[in-house]
């Protein structure tokens, strides 16, 4: 059973505010699936394949005075992909207000669900949000299709598909 | 002009790191990716066009329909109004508000089941 603390639930709130904001902004329209590239992009940041080992899912790295820059891991199916840069664009909407430098390298255990780190649990919370903004999920469910139909609906893996109806508590 | 491509995967912290300052300084030498999937967005145009052209479909056959009851309503005004000694068989002009009548609700019957049907249904 997953245990949810006072500070994790406003962490999640915030994440999700935050998602839908950028995706309001970003978009404008509901298409799913959610490509988060051109979110990245519209926000500044360059998305770039890169050779890194199997482990590491993607990173985030932004410099003073630079363009932040994603890696995403060249390996990885498009879906994959897609979560790893929503997961990355939630690092950087939080720390969006700092000019500092900073870097993120996530692992795949970081973008897991039982991530406890707070930045992780808001950037996967973001990134749940981002992908699979719960009034469409919801508005899917309706027709009673099957985690995996909807997984392809919204273009990501069954698991978080799984996860993120878990979470919305309609599976 | 893409970058040579390295031996070994960036599996450290500090070569990823090296790896996405590379790509900050020297952006034309790194894989940059403008989308996921070409064919979602392939897609979704296609979707739009056939949207789009559905609209006009519609748009079309209500402004028909918007005519035909305007002609209708004003024809038959017309007949109650100044028609008193029009020679018109009460059948013919039943028949003819008939007609329209059902005219609309089949022009809206193809509107609504052919042109923007339920896909879940």
């Amino acid at each position: 059973m997953t245990v949810y603390y006072d500070q994790d639930v406003t962490v999640r709130q915030d994440a999700r505010k935050d998602a839908e904001g950028v995706l309001k902004a970003a978009l404008g329209v509901a298409l799913v699936p959610v490509d988060p590239v051109p979110i990245a992009r519209r926000l500044g940041m360059n998305v770039v394949d890169s050779y890194l080992d199997p482990e590491v899912a993607g990173a985030l790295v932004k410099e003073t005075g630079r363009d932040a820059v994603i890696l995403v891991n060249g390996a990885d199916s498009p879906n994959r992909k897609r979560f790893t840069v929503a997961h990355e664009i939630g690092h950087y909407v939080k720390r969006s207000a700092s000019p500092d430098a900073f870097e993120y390298v996530d692992r795949r255990d970081n973008l897991s669900a039982a991530g406890t780190d707070q930045d992780e649990i808001y950037a996967n919370e973001f990134a749940a949000n981002l992908l699979m903004p719960e009034e469409w999920v919801r508005k899917y469910t309706e027709t009673t299709r099957s985690p995996a139909e909807l997984a392809i609906v919204f273009g990501v893996s069954t698991d978080a598909m799984n996860f993120r109806l878990k979470n919305l508590g309609i599976s | 002009m893409a970058a040579e491509e390295p031996k070994e995967p960036a599996a450290s912290d500090d070569d990823v790191v090296a790896l996405a300052i590379q790509a900050i300084e020297r952006p034309e030498r790194a894989r940059q990716v403008t989308e996921l999937d070409p064919f979602e967005r392939q897609r979704h145009k296609a979707g739009e066009l056939e949207l789009e052209l559905r609209e006009k479909y519609a748009n079309w056959l209500l402004k028909g329909l918007g005519a035909q009851i305007f002609v209708a309503d004003l024809a038959f005004f017309l007949y109650a109004a100044v028609g008193v000694h029009w020679k018109i068989d009460p059948t013919t002009m039943q028949i003819w508000l008939g007609a329209t009548v059902v005219q609309v609700i089949g022009v809206v019957g193809i509107i609504v089941r052919y042109l923007f049907p339920q896909r879940n249904a």
